[in-house]
């Protein structure tokens, strides 16, 4: 059921645009070109967006098949003119594990820079991401001869940041690149590219020696976390 | 055009969220059971689940023939290596019967017994009077039953006190045995929390060696396996000393209909998630009247010819 309207959701994002023309709205294609004039004249204008993406991943990680989908809404902002070259900047809460409203919270924001041509844009952005991640990423890999344990390797997420619920200092704050192409029809964006995290993973390794635990050793690793994202904005002002 | 496209977007908006919650697209599925999970893999009416071979049993005279009926059952299809019994007194019938049988137990010295004068001869007696436990779990749940079985409070620092003071008799002693922490509460974070304050009070690998202790949590909701996971991670793993065994001694489902939905979805994200090297399945019977009624895998084990079997343990049994 779940499946089924998302799938409805994204078919509507990417056709958005051929929709709205295809609706038979001749009056859009004269709007628009009054439009394009009136901007080769004026200064673009500054204008805010509510967006809402869906998030998918789908790679392997220290021999683990991910496969996932989150969601993230973010207001992003797009100045008139650049600030420091950049082009504007969002904020944003990204949900991931719907199956427990007690983990899988977080708050983002980045920046980004813009360059657009016909209506259409490329998007890359840098950001920062903080929150209380859910267990998906923690594994441990059981090595047993026979029915007997010999050895296992536990890898998760280090955890990094102060968090005010739940346990204290347990959750997360780890970078991440963005970069979207996207159309902007009339008030809407329809926008969808790549979202690549970069979080730090601690693997620690035990083995057991006439049944006694023996620490191995512990290594640190930052990775690449590969997503893509498919999303749909609307301006707000 | 613009009311139009605005009216889509809100439609799509709104969409997104709607499909957001509670949808499977948005919730992860267990993680795929693997042979380095150690979950024994079990067919069942609901499709494969994997079962860790350990079950909480209560001690209870009365029951001991269905408990031995049971646990043979299950012992040969291999479903049951070990059980976690609560020890009464120094000699417990059901302990000598479970013995007889091969299966390994942990025993839980009683909370009671954590207030006497003497630790060190009240451990002592108890290693002595069960030789074949070579785990003995100190206490269970301390900081929150112990008001309902009419005991003292006892505070998180003191049970510390109590198991510092156990510990270092039993480790200064040649018999081999293990020690458990008590199991700490297993909904919410309160667990997971207190499980935190026990390592700031010295559960540290260099204060008790992880080669004479492991750490005993109980897990019965997806937020307390949440909240264990980031508190074993952040604190019960110490990054330059290692950290110690941790094994669910208590999960399982009020409702017989849902053990094995219970076990699909939540053994393999103990053994995976948490790194749980034991799951103990709470409770082969947990009596025919009260709270515990449906967590039980038998009923009426006080009469043989009566007993009845949740559908779990029919599966484990292989049993119609």
């Amino acid at each position: 059921m779940g499946e089924a309207t998302l799938f409805v959701v994204l078919f509507f994002m990417v056709n958005g645009p051929v929709f709205a023309q295809a609706s038979g709205l001749a009056e859009t294609k004269l709007v628009e070109q009054t439009k394009q004039t009136e901007n080769k004249t004026k200064k673009p204008k500054p204008a805010t967006y509510l967006k809402a993406n869906v998030i998918h991943g789908d790679f392997g990680l220290y021999g683990y098949r991910y496969y996932f989908n989150d969601l993230n809404f973010e207001i992003e902002h797009h100045w008139s003119k650049r600030h420091l070259g950049l082009a504007g900047f969002s904020i944003g809460y990204r949900k991931e594990d719907f199956s427990s409203s007690d983990y899988g919270h977080f708050l983002n924001s980045k920046v980004f820079w813009k360059a657009e041509k016909h209506g259409f844009y490329f998007k890359p952005g840098i950001g920062g991401e903080w929150g209380k991640p859910s267990p998906r990423f923690e594994r441990t890999r059981f090595h047993y001869r026979g029915v007997e344990l010999i050895s296992y390797e536990r890898i998760y997420l280090e955890r990094n940041a102060w968090m005010p619920v739940g346990v204290k200092n347990t959750g997360t704050l780890n970078p991440f690149f963005e970069l979207g192409i996207g159309q902007k029809a009339g008030p809407v964006l329809f926008e969808g590219g790549a979202r690549i995290g970069y979080d730090k993973f601690v693997i620690s390794t035990f083995q057991f020696k006439n049944d006694n635990l023996t620490f191995q050793g512990v290594s640190r690793q930052y990775k690449l976390i590969p997503t893509l994202y498919v999303g749909v904005g609307l301006k707000l002002f | 055009m613009t009311k139009m496209t605005r009216r889509v977007s809100l439609v799509l908006l709104s969409s997104a969220l709607f499909c957001g919650c509670n949808s499977r697209f948005f919730s992860p599925v267990a993680p795929t059971l693997t042979p380095d999970s150690g979950l024994i893999t079990v067919n069942t009416p609901e499709g494969q689940i994997g079962w860790s071979p350990y079950i909480v049993v209560h001690s209870d005279g009365g029951a001991v023939e269905g408990y031995r009926k049971a646990l043979t059952l299950l012992k040969s299809r291999g479903m049951v290596r070990g059980v976690r019994v609560g020890l009464s007194g120094y000699g417990d019938t059901g302990v000598q019967m479970i013995s007889s049988l091969g299966i390994e137990m942990v025993g839980i010295v009683p909370n009671e017994s954590l207030f006497d004068s003497n630790l060190e001869a009240m451990i002592d007696r108890y290693v002595s009077s069960y030789p074949d436990i070579k785990v003995f779990q100190i206490g269970n749940e301390v900081t929150t039953i112990n008001q309902t079985q009419g005991l003292p409070k006892m505070t998180i620092e003191q049970y510390m006190d109590v198991f510092k003071k156990i510990y270092n008799h039993v480790r200064s002693n040649p018999s081999p045995v293990m020690l458990m922490t008590q199991s700490t509460f297993g909904s919410g974070f309160y667990g997971s929390d207190e499980l935190k304050k026990m390592v700031e009070l010295g559960l540290k690998p260099n204060i008790l060696s992880p080669q004479r202790v492991i750490v005993g949590i109980n897990v019965y909701s997806d937020d307390a396996l949440g909240e264990y996971v980031s508190t074993r991670n952040q604190y019960l793993d110490d990054p330059k000393q290692g950290g110690y065994r941790v094994w669910v001694m208590e999960t399982g489902s009020p409702n017989p209909s849902e053990h094995i939905s219970h076990v699909r979805s939540f053994y393999s994200r103990l053994a995976s998630a948490l790194g749980a090297e034991r799951i103990y399945w709470y409770v082969l019977w947990g009596g025919d009247t009260g709270p515990d009624v449906g967590f039980s895998l038998i009923s009426n084990p006080y009469d043989t010819n009566r007993m009845t079997y949740s559908p779990l343990f029919k599966a484990l049994a292989g049993i119609q």
